[in-house]
């Protein structure tokens, strides 16, 4: 299992990662000070480290200006939006800078990301009879290989990865067209059609009044 | 033009004209002098010539036996006389219908010399390139003659001449040798004007902590001293404007992390319970706890900010109050806090009228002794005690809890700076309360200071002017 750290003084943020990150499958590891933290990441390796940069007895700059272990990746979550701060953390090795308040599918999408990035991810899911390869591009239905567009492709596997996570299409589009693509969302509701029809999701990928769709998760 | 360039011209020029004036002046009477002395000798010579003249022509005319000598006589003999004599002075005669008798030398006479003489049979003089004419009338054999004496004075007009071409040389040295002094002095003299310059140029240009060099008593030192002095001033308030453009980015920074925690709770928390299927009825207790717990801290600071904000800037009732009601009523409503957390509050006052605005008084102790309640454990005691030194009314506001450590009491008056974080979140704090009090007791003109022992408790003293005690 994927285990994450969690650095961040406030109790109630903390446990608002840890909650998020459960959803994308990932074990988080809270701790809420500068100094606790910095002996974690020095003897411990992550894979992903989320670190707070306002923390009361050490900034999240200094631990990873003075950790000697720099094998787990990073990404900063701090309140400070300021472009120099960002340009600081960044500069200082870190993958990701994240402002507060952040919405919990944006924290994942960047996670996995950054996971994907440093090849912690796994290479082949699995939802039901349905077996999907990311490598090899192939989805298999019963063991045998459906053709599916690539985008089709790739809202499937963004639904397996967020199983009983309701995802609006404003979230799908970002996350599989891009930020940039200025499409309708009736483009989505024509790919989750074929995606019922081809891979027989019709009770499993449940449609959400006025946010969008759900993939329940196959009964063992 | 630079100002030494403009001294050293107008010097210059001025020294030169005062000297060559002065050497031509002294030039002119010296010639003037010199042509004098040569006229005077010229014209006793002229006198003397003639009159050994005549008396050669008493001796002749016995030679010749004649009473009277003619015209004629007279050319030949002054032929024999002056005929010699061609290198020395020239000589000429002039009969009454002012024919020319006798010349021993071609002479160009002076315009008017000769008119003159006719008209006031008077002697006259004159010069005329390099020569001096002599011209008198002379009563010779009973006739009028008038005679005209050539001189050379080449020599006396040699030596002014010469005189002049020395003194423009030594007026070009002159000139030479006070333009390198002049130069060196004004150099010197205008040296620190240089440095004042650079010093100026520099502070202008942003390094206000430079200084300019303050040597010497004149007028540039003067200057210096008081460029100086304008410096200072300009970097003290440029200091003062930093130092608070520095605390506002810090209050907006410290600001918007304040505001941005609790939000970022409620955030994500509200997110989760719309995105995630299946929730347990715990964990959506839990959720909508924490939410609520963030909204009202939310609350909370900005009801304390409002308030900081508009401390200074609402009208104040300025009213005369009686303390020792004043702190009965305020210990009543505070005690209610108290008994319900098993603490003892004793608050007091002695008797006394101050003038204050009531609900800012009233806001100022209770944020003290809320402080004093996060502070203390169960069973602990609060004192707030008012009592009046001669004028001034002091409030004394000690519990027995927790205690600042030293090095943090310094920062703890300023918004949102929070000894213990966690602890402070945990009781509802937004850490502007003692920022709120500090500016309500310099609005009232007082001075707020605290003492504290760490694991024994804190102490806050505040003093306000303008009270009368007693009463």
């Amino acid at each position: 299992m994927i285990r994450i750290l969690i650095v961040e003084d406030d109790a109630n943020i903390a446990k608002l990662m840890e909650a998020t990150v459960a959803i994308g499958g990932y074990e988080g590891i809270v701790c809420n000070n500068g100094a606790e933290a910095f002996q974690k990441i020095e003897h411990e390796n992550f894979d992903l480290i989320l670190l707070d940069v306002m923390l009361p007895d050490m900034s999240g700059f200094e631990i990873i200006k003075n950790r000697t272990n720099t094998e787990s990746p990073v990404i900063f979550i701090t309140a400070k939006q300021e472009l120099t701060d960002k340009v600081r953390g960044l500069r200082l090795g870190a993958e990701d800078y994240i402002v507060k308040p952040f919405e919990a599918m944006e924290l994942l999408a960047r996670i996995e990301v950054i996971l994907r990035r440093v090849k912690r991810t796994e290479n082949s899911y699995h939802y039901g009879n349905i077996s999907v390869n990311i490598e090899e591009h192939t989805c298999k239905y019963d063991g045998k290989e459906v053709y599916l567009t690539p985008k089709e492709f790739e809202v499937l596997v963004f639904f397996i990865q967020h199983k009983d996570v309701a995802i609006s299409r404003d979230r799908l589009l970002a996350a599989v067209w891009g930020f940039e693509y200025e499409g309708e969302s009736r483009t989505i509701d024509i790919h989750i059609q074929q995606l019922r029809k081809k891979l027989n999701l019709k009770d499993k990928l449940v449609t959400i009044p006025k946010l969008g769709y759900r993939l329940e998760s196959a009964k063992e | 033009m630079k100002l030494w360039q403009k001294v050293f011209l107008y010097t210059l020029i001025l020294v030169m004209l005062a000297v060559s004036m002065t050497s031509i002046l002294l030039l002119k009477n010296s010639f003037s002098f010199a042509l004098d002395q040569k006229k005077q000798s010229v014209y006793s010579e002229h006198e003397f010539l003639l009159t050994s003249f005549k008396s050669m022509m008493i001796t002749e005319r016995f030679k010749e036996n004649a009473i009277v000598l003619e015209e004629k006589t007279l050319q030949k003999f002054m032929k024999k006389t002056f005929g010699k004599n061609k290198e020395g002075s020239g000589i000429l005669f002039f009969n009454a219908k002012h024919e020319k008798i006798y010349t021993n030398k071609e002479m160009k006479l002076p315009e008017g010399l000769l008119e003159a003489v006719i008209e006031t049979e008077k002697s006259y003089m004159q010069v005329q390139e390099h020569q001096l004419y002599t011209a008198s009338s002379e009563s010779i054999e009973g006739k009028t003659y008038y005679v005209v004496t050539e001189h050379d004075i080449t020599d006396v007009v040699n030596i002014h001449e010469n005189m002049l071409w020395q003194i423009q040389i030594i007026s070009m040295m002159c000139a030479i040798v006070i333009a390198f002094i002049l130069l060196i002095v004004l150099k010197i003299l205008l040296h620190p004007l240089k440095k004042i310059n650079e010093g100026t140029r520099a502070i202008a240009q942003g390094s206000y902590q430079k200084r300019i060099p303050e040597k010497g008593h004149d007028e540039l030192s003067e200057l210096a001293h008081n460029m100086n002095r304008m410096a200072e001033a300009v970097e003290t308030n440029v200091r003062a404007l930093e130092h608070v453009a520095e605390d506002r980015k810090n209050f907006i920074d410290n600001l918007s992390h304040e505001l941005k925690t609790p939000l970022t709770s409620i955030l994500g928390f509200s997110d989760l319970l719309q995105i995630k299927k299946d929730i347990t009825e715990e964990s959506r207790i839990e959720y909508a706890g924490i939410i609520k717990a963030e909204a009202s801290r939310m609350r909370t600071l900005s009801g304390k900010l409002m308030e900081l904000i508009t401390v200074g800037e609402t009208n104040l009732e300025w009213q005369q109050e009686n303390m020792q009601e004043l702190f009965e009523e305020i210990g009543n409503s505070l005690k209610v806090i108290t008994d319900s957390r098993d603490m003892n509050l004793f608050c007091e006052a002695q008797q006394g009228i101050l003038c204050v605005d009531k609900e800012l008084f009233k806001s100022l102790l209770y944020n003290l002794v809320d402080n004093a309640i996060k502070a203390s454990k169960e069973g602990g005691k609060i004192w707030v005690n008012g009592y009046f030194n001669k004028e001034d009314f002091c409030i004394e506001v000690s519990d027995e809890g927790v205690g600042i450590p030293k090095e943090e009491i310094d920062k703890i008056t300023q918004a949102f700076y929070m000894v213990d974080k966690t602890r402070s979140r945990a009781s509802g704090g937004a850490g502007l309360g003692l920022a709120l009090c500090k500016e309500i007791v310099s609005l009232h003109q007082g001075t707020i200071q605290f003492e504290s022992q760490l694991g024994e408790g804190t102490q806050v003293f505040i003093c306000m002017k303008g009270g009368v005690g007693g009463a």
